[in-house]
């Protein structure tokens, strides 16, 4: 009897070690980087002077005819620039009613000192220009330019505001 | 006295059964659990510019609790960068003031590094605890847009 009992209480010691624990949990670290736009510099779009019955042009990609608009954008996010307002006359200002008929063109660059290489007829409600795989922040210059074609109007100056919008793609 | 032997012989082997349990544990006690209770979120965040989340922040720090009895050693597998689902990388940093361990319902705060970890003890009466978690997250100023993960996972191990 007394053999036995103390081979029960040997066999109880092998397990009596200690048995350590460890327990792991997680939980997650998040962040959201807004999409954001952002205007840059601008320029009005300047037709040199015009004669009537001459035709007269302004060239975005050499600025002949006269100084081009341009509206620089920033992004860090896939983008989309709509020609939102772009009228298809100019209206004199001193109140005539007399108006100027004109056909824009649109070109992209990525910097206000480099016009565009290449441009194309453009109208309102255009998407001029976009990006679905942007990477990260950048910018984007959009320029502007027209031809005259009848400017056997009264004399005077003419002018229209003129909207691009930059908005996420 | 032969009674007398045996009754001895008896009492001896039911203290040690009675023992063995207690000496398992060592110095252990019941099963450590930890559970999640909060991520950790930054929110909004604008390129270039840091955001910190204070352990203090109840909103928006991370939350985990601690259940054991016994000693244990808190370690924390913490992210340097968040990612997009794009692949977009977001530095993200942990300090010295961004860990704080509560002990209870009760108990005082202890701040510690989430980098460094920290030693738990759950004692008798006391078998719970809170981790808080903070940190600071580095948008680059050309970082794209998106949302951003990453996982912190925290090990409690017994001594």
């Amino acid at each position: 009897m007394r053999k036995l009992i103390l081979t029960i209480v040997a066999a109880m010691a092998l397990v009596l070690p200690a048995q350590l624990e460890a327990q792991a949990g997680n939980i997650t670290a998040t962040a959201t980087v807004n999409a954001v736009f952002w205007d840059g510099a601008s320029q009005n779009l300047t037709f040199d002077a015009v004669n009537p019955g001459t035709a007269a042009s302004v060239d975005v990609t050499t600025g002949n005819g006269g100084t081009p608009g341009y509206m620089e954008f920033g992004f860090n996010a896939d983008y989309k620039v709509t020609a939102t307002t772009l009228p298809t006359t100019l209206s004199e200002t001193g109140g005539s009613g007399s108006t100027l008929s004109v056909a824009w063109e649109c070109g992209v660059s990525s910097a206000t000192t480099s016009n565009p290489a290449s441009a194309a007829a453009c109208a309102q409600g255009d998407v001029v220009t976009s990006d679905a795989a942007v990477s990260g922040v950048g910018s984007t210059v959009v320029w502007l330019g027209g031809t005259i074609a009848d400017t056997n109007v009264l004399a005077g100056t003419y002018t229209g505001s003129i909207t691009f919008t930059i908005s996420a793609n | 006295m032969r009674l007398g032997g045996r009754l001895t012989t008896w009492i001896a082997l039911s203290l040690s059964l009675t023992a063995a349990p207690a000496a398992v544990h060592g110095q252990g006690g019941g099963q450590a659990h930890v559970e999640p209770v909060q991520d950790l979120q930054f929110g909004q965040l604008i390129p270039g510019a840091q955001t910190r989340v204070d352990p203090a922040d109840a909103g928006r720090r991370g939350e985990l609790r601690l259940e054991g009895r016994g000693t244990y050693q808190l370690q924390f597998a913490l992210p340097t960068e968040m990612v997009s689902g794009s692949g977009g990388k977001l530095p993200v940093s942990f300090g010295s003031a961004d860990g704080v361990l509560v002990r209870g319902s009760a108990g005082g705060e202890t701040a510690f590094d989430p980098s460094v970890g920290t030693t738990l003890v759950l004692s008798r009466g006391v078998t719970e605890a809170r981790v808080f978690i903070g940190g600071t997250a580095r948008p680059t100023a050309s970082q794209a847009a998106g949302i951003y993960s990453a996982n912190i996972t925290v090990l409690m191990a017994q001594n």
